[in-house]
């Protein structure tokens, strides 16, 4: 028998090939050791290495294949689930939505909005925060804007600190109310929201009657309603 | 080497192994040359033995290149595998003290 | 001498697979904004809408394979009616309608299919009438929008009635569902309940 034909005899029951060919090159790594070492002819080297066969019996009880399939099977799902991905980004880019998202997102959440036309502008303390469903709705500032035909509307900045989930309010939703003293207000008007990461901003205006001396904004239904209460007739400090 | 005694051939393998790392021809000669050629094992004792050893993580392997450009694949004995081997160790001279001790004679 | 590592067991590189194939489609997932199936989103948009979650009191087939479903959830002095596009969020939809006591009719906010008797899918606008009368046996709606009157009968699906309506097709035979069914604005309705001996029990309008 020559080397490769003893080889393969031993190591034939490894049924794993990664792991067959390790044993194969160790075991021939012993032979040319022997061979070097003793100086035998290949024929005697190889028939003092002993029977092939019972060799290959113990070897396969040793290194059984299941491990090395999972592991095989494991490397397909892995290589499927990249390829998965990438057709997923290719396809919601064509289907759903932009997947530089991210940026332009930023870039709305930063961007302030610009109010023109008014006659006349009033800053209002507004500081107050409501806390629900999550959610930290903080009203930040308050702007009291008169304009040319005695209408008066009030502009509410909002920022809004999302749960983990970071998980954008719907406004048109989730702001389910708003009053003054005078009545509810019909005419409720999101002027922008963005979000980003943890955060949304957004900036809510209400007309407001001239007497008006409170606004109230309420988010939410049921166990989660909250109300956000701005005083008019505070002065902001200069 | 009697197939009998699995047990024992293990044993002489950590043993060899505790010392210093070999490869597989390497611990052949090696048992060869300490027990004076009373223990010259066979290649299809010991690389079952070997590997199972590695199996129950009482060696680990690696692999390293020669100067030559061979691969061979480097034991070393684990901190488990010193402590199986202590315990062979002893159980083995209990056995033997037992063996002596009949011998002897009443 | 070269030395290499002793390679890792082949069950730690197959759990590190999985692992990494389970990571990867974490992230892309939440990159992608991808929402889970069907009630999943439909919790999310709740949640989005500062509705707390709701008992689901309805889910009707819609015969859209996108957004197969949509939900009717009741709350303590609220209803949301959701049609939660499971594969891009920014689809989906959902109504809050705040309630007061008594019954309620809210319309829902997509199209939805029901096999006619050739068993092809036909769609319609469709409404719910909440906290029925608990007698009630027959629920009828008489609905007046831009396209003209229409008297449907109601199925009941449970705790509600669910209403299946739609215009007349035009001389093409296509049939085209407007705003006007969808928006409460835009729509007014006499909605009556009877019970087992139909004696009319109450009425509604809205």
């Amino acid at each position: 028998m020559n080397r490769l034909e003893w080889l393969d005899t031993a190591t034939k029951k490894i049924l794993f090939r990664p792991d067959r060919k390790a044993v194969r090159k160790e075991l021939e790594a012993h032979l040319e050791d022997l061979r070097e070492a003793s100086g035998l002819d290949e024929e005697t080297a190889v028939a003092s290495m002993g029977d092939p066969a019972a060799l290959a019996e113990e070897l396969s009880r040793l290194h059984r294949p299941w491990w090395g399939y999972l592991w095989r099977a494991s490397q397909i799902v892995l290589a499927g689930t990249a390829v998965f991905c990438c057709l997923l980004a290719v396809l919601a880019e064509a289907v759903c939505q932009p997947l530089d998202r991210l940026g332009t997102s930023l870039h709305n959440y930063l961007t302030p909005v610009q109010f023109t036309g008014a006659l006349e502008e009033r800053d209002i303390p507004a500081g107050m925060t409501i806390s629900t469903g999550g959610c930290t709705i903080r009203a930040d500032r308050a702007v009291l804007r008169s304009y040319e035909d005695t209408s008066q509307a009030l502009f509410v900045d909002l920022q809004i600190g999302l749960s983990w989930r970071r998980e954008p309010l719907i406004l048109q939703n989730a702001w389910s109310g708003a009053r003054t003293n005078a009545g509810e207000i019909p005419r409720r008007v999101i002027e922008r929201s963005a979000s980003w990461a943890f955060w949304q901003r957004a900036c809510l205006s209400v007309e407001v009657p001239e007497d008006a001396e409170w606004v109230e904004l309420d988010f939410g239904c049921g166990a989660w309603r909250r109300t956000l209460h701005i005083d008019l007739t505070e002065e902001a400090e200069p | 080497m009697a197939k009998k005694e699995p047990a024992s051939v293990s044993m002489l393998v950590l043993a060899l192994l505790k010392g210093r790392e070999m490869y597989g021809y390497q611990i052949i000669e090696e048992l060869d040359k300490r027990s004076e050629h009373v223990f010259q094992m066979k290649e299809g004792t010991l690389y079952p033995v070997l590997h199972g050893l590695e199996k129950e993580r009482l060696v680990t392997a690696r692999e390293a290149v020669t100067e030559k450009g061979r691969t061979r694949r480097y034991y070393t004995i684990t901190e488990k595998g010193l402590r199986v081997l202590d315990e062979k160790e002893k159980e083995w001279r209990t056995f033997s003290t037992a063996v002596t001790a009949i011998l002897a004679g009443a | 001498m070269k030395k290499k590592r002793a390679p890792r067991p082949y069950w730690v590189k197959f759990l590190r697979n999985l692992a990494a194939a389970f990571l990867l489609l974490a992230i892309v997932w939440d990159l992608l904004d991808m929402s889970l199936p069907t009630t999943a989103e439909f919790r999310r948009l709740e949640r989005q809408s500062l509705a707390p979650p709701s008992e689901i009191a309805a889910a009707v087939p819609t015969g859209d394979p996108f957004a197969p479903k949509v939900l009717i959830g009741l709350g303590q002095g609220w209803a949301v009616a959701g049609a939660p596009y499971p594969l891009s969020s920014t689809l989906s939809d959902l109504d809050v309608y705040p309630l007061s006591d008594g019954p309620a009719l809210i319309p829902l906010p997509q199209t939805v299919a029901r096999p006619d008797n050739a068993g092809h899918p036909q769609f319609y606008a469709a409404y719910a009438a909440l906290c029925p009368p608990s007698d009630a046996a027959r629920a009828v709606l008489t609905l007046h929008n831009e396209d003209g009157d229409f008297m449907v009968e109601g199925v009941r699906e449970g705790a509600v009635f669910l209403f299946y309506a739609r215009p007349a097709p035009d001389s093409a035979g296509r049939v085209s569902i407007g705003r006007s069914w969808f928006q409460p604005e835009l729509f007014t309705y006499e909605l009556a309940f009877y019970d087992g001996q139909d004696n009319l029990m109450q009425e509604i309008t809205g």
